[in-house]
């Protein structure tokens, strides 16, 4: 409730709010569904955790073939690797996950989710809508959010 | 975890106000909000270890409730991916069951439908807990910040002046 208010119109407000909070109730079965979003938290997908970030490493990679410097970051999770390498003017990732999923792989940013195509050795190539971006290999791992 | 389950369910205690308020201030249907609401909080939790900023929260809220009550509004009514959700009038029509027994909420359903829907809107998103910043209900309601201090003076002046309101007011019955 804003504070800068004269104490007449504050007790309208206070009035108002009372009645928009009895007159409009959030339905007890509703809530309950918001309870339940914490709780079915992807429990089949474990996070990914970091096992190397060049940027980190302070090491400067040069991709094959090419000038330019590259960002290398490698995920592990208890059954997947994911590696992968962030073009240097940060639209795009070139990627491998080992082993080859079976399932959905996402790339999630606020830019909205995007569908990974893998092809039969694991790899891929992706653009990136908006960072910070998060691989999802469904049912398997999450990676932690990357900043470009 | 289950601490884990207990930290979620004080974040949705703390949120669902922000969350509610700003569906209900959108003209979709009962069912429409109940799912937007959900959906709300499930982006919440997706998105959670994105957020770095606890006082952006409500914010962030607010404006994915939004983008949800736009969502169900274009899937239902066919309209065009840009169109926006238009905003609610409040029920009008008097509760059936016991709930307004009070006189004053009793008045108060009658001020406030005296009211636009934008100036209902208002009055609602201004009484949110914890409260939405200026910046976010000038996102919510298409209109400038500037416009939300006069526009919120002349709303609660409106409701305190109304016949309804007058005689709970100090003074209001001389």
């Amino acid at each position: 409730m804003p504070d800068d208010l004269d104490p007449r119109d504050r007790e309208v407000l206070a009035a108002a709010a009372d009645w928009f909070d009895h007159a409009e109730p959030i339905p007890p079965g509703v809530l309950d569904a918001a309870y339940a979003a914490g709780g079915m938290a992807r429990l089949d997908e474990e996070l990914a955790a970091l096992a190397f970030d060049s940027l980190v490493a302070g090491v400067a990679m040069r991709a094959a073939g090419s000038e330019r410097q590259a960002r290398l970051i490698s995920f592990v999770a208890d059954q997947v690797t994911i590696d992968i390498e962030v073009s240097e003017d940060g639209t795009s990732i070139l990627g491998q996950i080992d082993p080859v999923p079976t399932g959905e792989v996402l790339l999630e940013s606020d830019g909205g989710d995007v569908e990974v195509a893998v092809d039969e050795f694991g790899r891929f190539r992706v653009g990136v809508p908006a960072w910070p971006a998060r691989l999802r290999v469904v049912g398997a791992t999450v990676t932690p959010w990357v900043s470009g | 975890m289950a601490g884990d389950q207990q930290a979620w369910r004080a974040l949705v205690d703390a949120l669902k106000g922000v969350a509610w308020k700003v569906l209900n201030s959108y003209d979709i249907g009962a069912e429409d909000r109940n799912d937007a609401f959900a959906s709300t909080f499930f982006r919440l939790f997706e998105r959670l270890d994105s957020i770095r900023e606890p006082a952006k929260l409500p914010g962030w809220v607010a404006t994915t409730a939004r983008n949800e009550a736009n969502a169900a509004y274009r899937r239902k009514s066919r309209v065009s991916v840009m169109a926006e959700v238009p905003l609610r009038a409040i029920d009008h029509a008097e509760p059936t069951e016991a709930m307004e027994d009070d006189e004053l909420r009793r008045a108060m359903r009658a001020a406030l439908a005296r009211l636009s829907p934008a100036q209902q809107a208002l009055m609602r998103l201004l009484s949110a807990d914890p409260p939405l910043a200026y910046e976010d209900i000038s996102r919510l309601l298409d209109i400038p910040i500037g416009s939300i201090g006069p526009t919120r003076q002349r709303c609660l002046q409106r409701l305190r002046t109304s016949p309804e309101l007058l005689p709970f007011m100090p003074g209001g019955t001389e």
